[in-house]
């Protein structure tokens, strides 16, 4: 990670412009109340964390940056959902559907755009017209699964 | 070329996010 990923200008900006980081090395005895106050059992594993000490958002496994860079904004835009800032998750998943559309995790981005629009409207169609564009965007995607109640009938 | 700088303390860093608006991304490694 530290070779590449994290040397990349673009995930530097994006950690820097919207996170406080923090490395845990696990194979140090420093390390080990972190590890075993979050669980945690295999690298590398990120955490977003809230500001009360609440991880909201976890995922395993070496990125590239041009997946890198997404996956954080999925997870700070889940965070935020969690924290009940709606149009604050809607704007960071809206922004990776823009930018990075072709990534493994803009499906799940069109999935909680729509969840995070209509959690702030109350609008239907916020839901629904977002869900249904997974089905044309991404067709082959288990996001697109987990909304195909809706397609029947 | 800026580089990634990175707290060591959890503690600080929540405090600091609170401060900043901003999330903790913790990174758990095992350098190999």
């Amino acid at each position: 990670m530290s070779a590449v990923t994290y040397s990349d200008a673009q995930v530097i900006d994006t950690i820097t412009a919207r996170f406080v980081p923090m490395q845990i090395n696990t194979q140090e005895a420093a390390g080990l109340p972190m590890v075993q106050r979050f669980a945690q059992v295999w690298t590398p594993d990120l955490r977003v964390v809230s500001p009360d000490g609440v991880d909201l958002y976890r995922w395993n496994g070496y990125l590239p940056p041009a997946e890198f860079v997404p996956q954080l904004l999925v997870a700070q835009a889940q965070t935020l959902l969690r924290l009940q800032d709606e149009p604050g998750a809607a704007a960071v998943y809206r922004e990776v559907l823009e930018r990075f559309p072709t990534s493994a995790v803009a499906p799940e981005a069109q999935y909680f755009f729509a969840v995070s629009a209509y959690k702030h409207s109350h609008n239907a169609s916020d839901l629904l017209d977002n869900w249904r564009r997974l089905q044309t965007r991404y067709p082959d995607s288990i996001w697109r699964v987990k909304q195909s109640f809706i397609e029947e009938g | 070329m800026t580089t990634i700088q990175w707290t060591d303390n959890f503690a600080t860093a929540c405090q600091q996010a609170g401060q900043d608006q901003k999330l903790v991304l913790l990174d758990f490694f095992s350098p190999t």
